[in-house]
């Protein structure tokens, strides 16, 4: 009897320009202490996700990427983007491409016990210590088999390495800058912070590229709080109309660790941002996030945060104002595990509908295996409430202003929470910015 | 000041028609009261003033001033010197108390082609009548409405009032939800504002207010029209005889 044999799938143009990129990539990196090969084969086995993978349903990257541009190479080309921080007094580490650029950066002044260096220093003299960033990101397995996490693991070619000593407070906030030169390519970052027990640092993280440039960024990090530490960490992104932007953060908390976390998304043709928090006994996190999207982009934020160990506390609030033909997808999963009693868990995600035809997906999940715990989640899709519109113009407000009060009240729940102080003002001016932007519509 | 011919109203989502041909002349410096029972139109009248969604007007006009003000937005509208003192006044979380304040003087200032208020000018101007009103610096700085008694929330319409300096100011049932202190407070910030280059309307459905807002002129309003027009013993009479009388000579 005849059985029919199981047909290849057919690679989509995408995932064939990464198979053939990674068959040259992977020689001018022949040798070094990473298994690129090994997460390349957990990338290509599935293929780039699509809508019957649950954790992609609503960003199917197999239809949404037509192609992957090359993967980049350091350049000298220097590079635009708003200079918003700069004011800050922060450390600054900046990457072009995915390649960090000594000349743009200065990472003095953070302090006796913080150590930077970059991952392609430590790829160069093939440190072995590299090697752990190859395999283990997390001790979630879903991050392991995450296709963004593969691709990142098998490509990436530079980065930062950021260890704070026990005890040691980083001096300054250290900000890490990521630019495009405008060349079309797909850059890959992985960065590595390690804050010690009691340590506390503040990371300002920025994503840019130009308009017009169809660019791929791919960003991996793991941040990892030993006990009782601390991380305040802000990450913006406002790359260009044509980009696809793809952050993974995975963190892990220590005992009584606190990790205090905002993410503005602002631009790109394709965002998806991924958090994977494990929290350990007693720690705190808070996440939230600001999500402004218009034209025809899809932004997503997807993630999943596991209560581990008794006593945590644990705060999701994501808010998104969403115009013109643009989706916002919002999917949040709490993880309470058996030993986790005493967990508060509370997520809410919440879409303000600016036109007819803007779209927001929102799926809060609860997944408890412990029974003494208080959790809770909410999620809302609404448009801009007429009632509070007529009676801020019965003022005399005209209309396209009581939107833009009425957008930014929406999402000050979120910006005033901002922990970066300083970056708080710089980022609600480029959420005016924005808003002012979709100019005097009503 | 305020000129409404033969203005017919209905709801725009059912079709049912709310004001009948209602014809109102209020001048300027006058304080003219509207009574009458509930579902008459007296909120409807407010509304369609104020140029609120949801109305469509089919007949009729309203002018300020000799301006029509029924083809204006409702920021427009404000900026022209209407002025609604809401029933209910809406919980904005989010936005300040100040910023709004401080957006929409500014806001009608610029539809007027004046220039903007400095911030200290407006700062004074806010403490000032605030001050008048009982209004606390702690209610200044908190968002709009939000967590506010039914009672601070009307004191902050007449605020709005007194910062705006609309030409005219319609107080719809003001005095409900208020006990007698707050109602003083209100009735003083109302008289307050009283001017010769000012109308008041002042839609209610009890006579109380009436004692403490002293009207000019005293309209019952019943199935979408005027159907009486007296002094200010003519609400009286409606305290003491209820408005069945009136009610059926309309009809």
């Amino acid at each position: 009897m005849e059985i029919l044999a199981p047909t290849e799938r057919r690679r989509t143009r995408a995932e064939t320009d990464l198979e053939t990129a990674f068959s040259s990539f992977v020689e001018t990196y022949s040798g070094d202490v990473v298994d690129r090969a090994g997460a390349f084969a957990r990338f290509s086995t599935a293929g780039l996700p699509h809508r019957r993978v649950e954790a992609y349903h609503f960003t199917d990257l197999r239809s949404m990427l037509a192609s992957a541009p090359v993967p980049a190479a350091p350049t000298s080309r220097s590079a635009g983007g708003a200079d918003l921080f700069v004011g800050l007094g922060a450390a600054r580490a900046v990457f072009v491409d995915g390649f960090f650029r000594a000349d743009l950066s200065d990472l003095s002044g953070l302090g006796d016990g913080v150590a930077v260096t970059t991952i392609a220093a430590g790829l160069a003299a093939n440190d072995p210590a590299l090697a752990a960033l190859g395999g283990r990101v997390s001790a979630d397995p879903a991050v392991e088999r995450d296709p963004l996490v593969a691709l990142a693991s098998a490509f990436y070619g530079d980065g930062l390495i950021v260890r704070v000593a026990a005890g040691a407070v980083a001096a300054r906030p250290l900000e890490i800058r990521h630019l495009s030169s405008g060349a079309s390519v797909s850059a890959f970052v992985r960065h590595a912070v390690v804050v010690g027990e009691g340590a506390s640092i503040e990371v300002i993280e920025s994503h840019e590229s130009p308009d017009g440039v169809e660019i791929h960024a791919h960003t991996l990090t793991e941040l990892t709080l030993a006990a009782g530490a601390k991380a305040v960490w802000l990450d913006r992104q406002r790359e260009g109309d044509q980009a696809a932007r793809f952050s993974t953060l995975a963190v892990d908390l220590g005992k009584r660790a606190a990790f205090d976390h905002s993410v503005v998304t602002l631009g790109a043709k394709l965002a998806r941002t991924q958090i994977f928090a494990r929290l350990g006994e007693a720690a705190d996190l808070s996440t939230r996030g600001a999500t402004l999207v218009k034209g025809r982009s899809h932004a997503d934020a997807t993630l999943v945060v596991t209560h581990a160990e008794p006593h945590a506390v644990s705060r999701e609030l994501y808010k998104s104002a969403v115009d013109g033909e643009a989706v916002s997808v919002f999917q949040g999963r709490i993880v309470v595990e058996k030993k986790a009693q005493g967990t508060d868990g509370r997520m809410g995600a919440h879409a303000v509908l600016l036109s007819d035809r803007a779209e927001a997906k929102a799926k809060p999940e609860l997944e408890i295996f412990a029974d003494d715990v208080a959790c809770a989640h909410g999620a809302t899709v609404a448009e801009i409430d007429e009632t509070l519109k007529f009676y801020l113009m019965s003022r005399g407000i005209p209309a396209a202003e009581t939107d833009k009060l009425l957008i930014r009240a929406f999402l000050g729940e979120v910006t005033d929470a901002i922990g970066s102080e300083g970056a708080r003002e710089a980022i609600e001016a480029e959420i005016d910015g924005w808003i002012d932007a979709r100019g005097d519509r009503t | 000041m305020l000129e409404i011919k033969n203005l017919h109203a209905e709801i725009e989502a059912d079709g049912r028609e709310i004001l009948r041909g209602l014809d109102l002349t209020v001048k300027a410096g006058e304080v003219h009261a509207i009574m009458g029972p509930n579902g008459a139109g007296k909120s409807t009248l407010s509304h369609v003033l104020a140029g609120k969604p949801g109305y469509k007007v089919t007949d009729g006009s309203a002018t300020l001033d000799g301006v029509d003000i029924l083809d204006m937005d409702p920021a427009m509208r404000a900026a022209t010197g209407v002025f609604l003192a809401f029933q209910y006044p809406v919980e904005i979380p989010g936005v300040g108390n100040m910023t709004f304040l401080k957006a929409a003087l500014n806001s009608q200032r610029k539809a007027r082609g004046e220039g903007e208020i400095s911030t200290p000018d407006f700062m004074r101007l806010v403490r000032t009548e605030a001050g008048k009103l009982k209004i606390t610096q702690d209610m200044l700085k908190r968002p709009v409405n939000v967590g506010f008694s039914g009672g601070e929330k009307k004191r902050n319409e007449i605020l709005q009032m007194a910062i705006l300096q609309p030409k005219l100011c319609i107080l719809d049932e003001t005095d409900s939800g208020l006990d007698i202190d707050a109602l003083k407070v209100v009735s003083e910030g109302v008289n307050a504002l009283r001017s010769p280059d000012r109308a008041f309307v002042v839609i209610t459905h009890y006579q109380r207010l009436l004692d403490h807002i002293r009207p000019d002129v005293v309209h019952v309003l019943s199935k979408g029209r005027i159907v009486k027009t007296g002094g200010p013993e003519l609400a009286l009479e409606l305290e003491a005889k209820g408005y069945a009388d009136f009610v059926d000579e309309a009809a």
